[in-house]
């Protein structure tokens, strides 16, 4: 029998077509909202993007430059996540022409359909006229850049290693990032710029001038005023410019760095009203209601931001209204914050920074000798705008009062300057600050707050400084809400994020494709071949898992990338004792192995027996060297209750005994718990099978589960009740518990082998979805079925019961705790 | 020939061939009044440290680790090899000298006058009490409050 959703599903080839037109951050981040919500499904989406690269965080170009990050380590998302999540890219591709009345996009080798169009194509370098900046070919001349993509960024760093003197013409944020990263490089840098004060879209005239001290503290040399006519050298050398005042500044590499301007001209080609930008209304549509515009492109109730936070939140009102979760999202404009990205410079700009009407307020404070300058407008007792320069803290305290918009208090001094006593606003900051998000290591909010002022840009630097989300892990999406929120921006993306361990710089599939290809069988062999030779420790077992998952028997296991309780097979407690679970099928015992268990119990004075919530018996407080004589006396097998693999499957009585049972769940729970002991798996998987739908073995909250229903079996995935509690998806109905098995194993093997290290089930169903998992796993779309289900097959006709080590083990001391050795002195 | 230390003297101690500790593995030894944990990277030098993490009281040899740090089983809180110190936390814990000599593992624990004579009086016993008091000790065990018989 098939069931009911599956046969709903509709045809890929009938979905409607969405076209999204420009593949950076504003695309990206529109695909990862219309995902994460759920509905990015409904479309049968294609991305074309000018650049070669995946999408990638451009606000971290900068720190490209300044050498802290590497360009891959700032792609938004890994490339398969585009696959996984069924986007169709065309990458290095140009849309050459949009065809409303047919509804095609044109490509140079290609013509696409859309039922809806997106321009997300972003912005270009405004390029000054300047007198041979440009080759007679129209592009920019050899020693001369701008800076913009991550392909710039590259012809910039391969030329700074040949250049000594640099200038950056424009003095806006970009300019300032890029001449700082130049910094880097060990270049003199030169900043030419227009106007008469730094970044003076931003600023007034007095912080331009306190900014360009400390600039200039750093290194930078800064002309004001100057306007550049020329680029001067022979042929294809630079060798300096020439100013407007005829001065001249000898260089030889120049970045211009003066400005963007939105990309409309394949908006305006097809007739769509363009102003500075192409414009939209609260939906983000365009006049033709088949085309919506975000990001740098678009120009909103005349603002055309250029600004990554507004992209974001356009990003988000368009998924709403695409997916359909909320058909009256509508956008209503940004609030502005900007930060500048130099170390040792704290500079923050909110909203509006120069009094409208007498009733605004302006607060004042500065020290320009020391690099501090602080300004605040206040309107109707809320923060309206702020420049804070020079005070990390301030800045980060003053963005969360302008974007949650709350009433100041009234000594107003006290925003710009010190602690804020017994003001309203304070309060609440102090009563928040003592709440607790990480409850594993109890991390308060004021921790964080305080790790993110004092430069934690990212949750994996976060986790290092605080410790927070490095428990269980549940708290990580309200510590990374918290984070944007204190950042007033996305935290910069950790690289390491994307990686399957954080020691060996690869996501899973280039990391099982190197594997493969160098047929790289040992842990060490990875660190060796993967990872300069250098060790990790906290990689180790992860990689262990994998490696164990693809050469199966061909595996070379090394004993030291196991966690101590893979090394001994047994769950490490509190005191350095370990905890024995014996394999109970199904949870059914005989009266035999009970009185072995008791037996056990007493003869080694188990300090506790304990039923678990595995239906298991738990023996704790088990010295490390009476492991091998407890298994022994104990005479079954492993209940592998202490490592990443499957656990247990818990059964309900079914049809054997139970008046209402539909199925026999206790045979199918033993036959699963049979099929998969000891399999290794990315996550622990525990199973459980219920008779009927009253469902007392709780088999929806599993990670994989049955219940019988009168015409057969419902398969469940995905379930947890645990630090987080999630009800399981519908994979399927059969009729046959063969098909049980059948499908369990398909779900298992594709899990092991799509699963990131320690991602529960519960994750991976949300990521991967279980219509796409239905698809593959139930109607076998890919026909991949069988082949997944003998990688199971090979895995379990590779398991041995590990606790046969217990009589032979594999190396010297394994079940030695402690040497005792006599305080005597052997060898002078 | 063996025989007792003297008092204020540094001892080398034998804690016997190096085979006996798997590469990129640890043992634990003890020693009187010290539980030592001897590390043997895969590559670069063994290294030994107090066994027992500061934390929580997890037992380091028996951590995972790499050519400079070993996690701590229990919480993962990693030290450096070298010197003890504790890496993206406060805590840390001692370091000893190490050598090798025709394959057998030779530490050097320091023996003070005012440990030596605290030694004696806690002869033969474990010395778990001497170790570093965990951070937040163990928790109590809770029983219910006795309710009176009021009526």
């Amino acid at each position: 029998m098939r069931n009911e959703i599956a046969q709903s599903l509709v045809c890929p080839q009938e979905r409607p077509r969405l076209i999204v037109v420009g593949a950076g951050m504003a695309a990206a981040r529109l695909l990862e909202e219309m995902k994460a919500g759920g509905g990015l499904e409904q479309w049968n989406v294609t991305l074309i993007g000018e650049e070669r690269s995946w999408p990638y965080n451009r606000i971290l170009l900068s720190s490209i430059v300044q050498k802290s990050y590497k360009p891959k380590e700032i792609l938004l998302q890994a490339p398969e996540w585009y696959r996984e999540s069924g986007v169709r890219s065309l990458l290095g591709r140009r849309v050459e022409r949009i065809d409303r009345a047919m509804g095609f996009v044109h490509t140079s080798d290609r013509s696409l359909p859309y039922d809806k169009l997106i321009l997300a194509t972003g912005s270009q370098p405004l390029l000054p006229p300047i007198s041979d900046l440009q080759t007679a070919g129209g592009s920019l001349r050899p020693g001369v850049f701008v800076f913009r993509t991550v392909e710039d960024c590259r012809r910039i760093m391969d030329a700074a290693g040949n250049c000594r003197r640099a200038i950056v013409i424009g003095g806006g944020l970009l300019g300032l990032e890029a001449a700082y990263g130049l910094l880097a490089h060990g270049l003199s840098v030169h900043l030419v710029h227009l106007q008469g004060h730094l970044m003076e879209q931003q600023l007034d005239p007095t912080a331009g001038a306190v900014l360009q001290q400390a600039v200039e503290r750093k290194g930078i040399v800064v002309h004001l005023r100057s306007e550049t006519m020329a680029i001067l050298g022979e042929g294809e050398r630079v060798e300096g410019i020439r100013l407007k005042d005829g001065r001249t500044l000898s260089a030889d590499l120049v970045i211009v760095a003066a400005g963007i301007r939105p990309n409309v001209s394949l908006a305006k080609s097809c007739g769509l009203p363009v102003g500075r930008g192409v414009m939209v209304d609260d939906r983000l549509s365009t006049p033709d209601p088949h085309i919506h515009a975000i990001g740098d492109c678009s120009e909103h109730r005349n603002q055309v931001y250029g600004l990554v936070g507004p992209a974001w939140e356009q990003a988000k009102t368009l998924a709403d209204l695409l997916t359909g979760r909320n058909p009256e999202g509508r956008y209503p404009g940004s609030k502005i914050a900007t930060r500048l990205k130099i170390a040792g410079i704290d500079l923050t700009v909110l909203g509006e920074t120069e009094p409208k009407s007498l009733e605004d307020e302006l607060v004042l404070y500065s020290e320009p000798n020391h690099g501090v300058y602080k300004k605040l407008l206040v309107r109707e007792n809320r923060v309206a705008g702020a420049i804070i320069l020079g005070d990390g803290s301030k800045g980060a305290e003053l963005l969360s009062l302008f974007d949650l918009q709350t009433p100041l208090p009234p000594a107003r001094a006290n925003l710009l300057l010190g602690p804020l006593p017994g003001s309203g606003a304070l309060q609440a900051t102090a009563e928040a600050d003592e709440q607790i998000l990480c409850f594993c290591n109890g991390v308060k909010r004021g921790a964080i707050r305080q790790a993110v002022e004092g430069g934690c840009r990212s949750l994996w630097a976060l986790g290092q400084t605080t410790r927070a989300t490095t428990g269980c892990g549940s708290c990580k999406s309200s510590v990374a809400k918290l984070l944007e929120e204190l950042l007033g921006a996305a935290p910069e993306e950790d690289p390491k994020a994307h990686y399957y361990v954080p020691g060996v710089p690869l996501p899973k599939a280039d990391l099982v494709a190197e594997i493969r290809r160098r047929g790289l069988r040992s842990v060490s062999a990875v660190f060796r071949e993967l990872a300069g030779g250098r060790e990790d420790a906290a990689s180790k077992p992860g990689l262990a898992s994998l490696l164990k998952s693809l050469w199966k028997e061909q595996y070379e296991d090394e004993r030291d990338a196991r966690h101590t309780n893979d090394r001994v097979h047994a769950n490490i407690q509190k005191d350095s004792s370990y905890s024995v679970v014996p394999r109970i099928y199904g949870g059914v015992v005989t009266p035999s192995e009970l009185r072995r268990i008791a037996d056990v119990a007493e003869k080694y004075k188990v300090p506790m027996v304990k039923i678990t919530g595995g239906q298991r018996i738990d023996l704790l407080g088990i010295g490390k060297e009476e492991l091998p004589a407890v298994w022994r006396d104990l005479g079954m097998p492993c209940g592998h209750a202490y490592t990443k693999a499957f656990r247990t499957c818990k059964t309900c009585v079914g049809t054997e005994f139970c008046r209402f049972g539909l199925g026999d769940s206790t045979s199918l729970g033993v036959a699963l718990e049979k099929r998969f002991q000891g399999l290794e798996t990315p996550a622990k998987v525990k199973m459980a099978v219920s008779g009927c739908p009253r469902n007392c073995a709780e088999a929806t909250t599993k990670d994989l589960g049955a219940i019988a229903i009168e015409s057969g079996w419902q398969l469940y995935v995905g379930g947890a009740a645990g630090s987080r509690v999630r009800a399981g998806d519908l994979l399927a109905t059969v009729s046959d518990p063969e098909e049980v098995l059948r499908i369990s194993e398909r779900f298992l093997a594709y899990y092991g082998e799509n699963a990131r290290y320690a991602e529960r089930s519960y994750h991976f169903v949300e990521r991967i979805g279980i219509e796409r998992l239905r698809s593959l796993l139930v109607e076998d779309a890919e026909g991949r079925g069988e082949e997944l289900e003998r990688q199971i097959s090979q895995a379990i006709s590779a398991y041995r019961d590990p606790w046969q080590e217990g009589e032979h083990p594999v190396e010297p001391g394994q079940f030695q705790a402690v040497k005792d050795l006599p305080m005597v002195e052997g060898v002078k | 020939m063996t025989r007792s230390i003297p008092p204020g003297r540094d001892a080398w101690v034998d804690l016997g061939l190096i085979g006996a500790i798997p590469p990129g593995q640890g043992r634990c030894f003890r020693v009187a009044h010290s539980m030592i944990a001897v590390f043997h990277p895969r590559s670069g030098t063994l290294r030994a440290l107090d066994a027992v993490c500061p934390h929580q009281a997890g037992r380091l040899c028996e951590g995972v680790l790499d050519q400079e740090k070993v996690l701590c089983p229990l919480h993962g809180f990693a030290f450096l090899l070298q010197t003890g110190e504790g890496s993206g936390h406060a805590h840390s814990v001692r370091s000893y000298e190490i050598r090798i000599t025709s394959g057998r593992i030779l530490v050097r624990i320091p023996v003070s006058p005012l440990e030596e004579g605290s030694l004696a009086a806690e002869k033969g016993e474990q010395h778990i009490q001497s170790l570093p008091a965990t951070r937040k000790g163990p928790r109590r065990k809770w029983q219910p409050a006795a309710r009176g018989k009021k009526r």
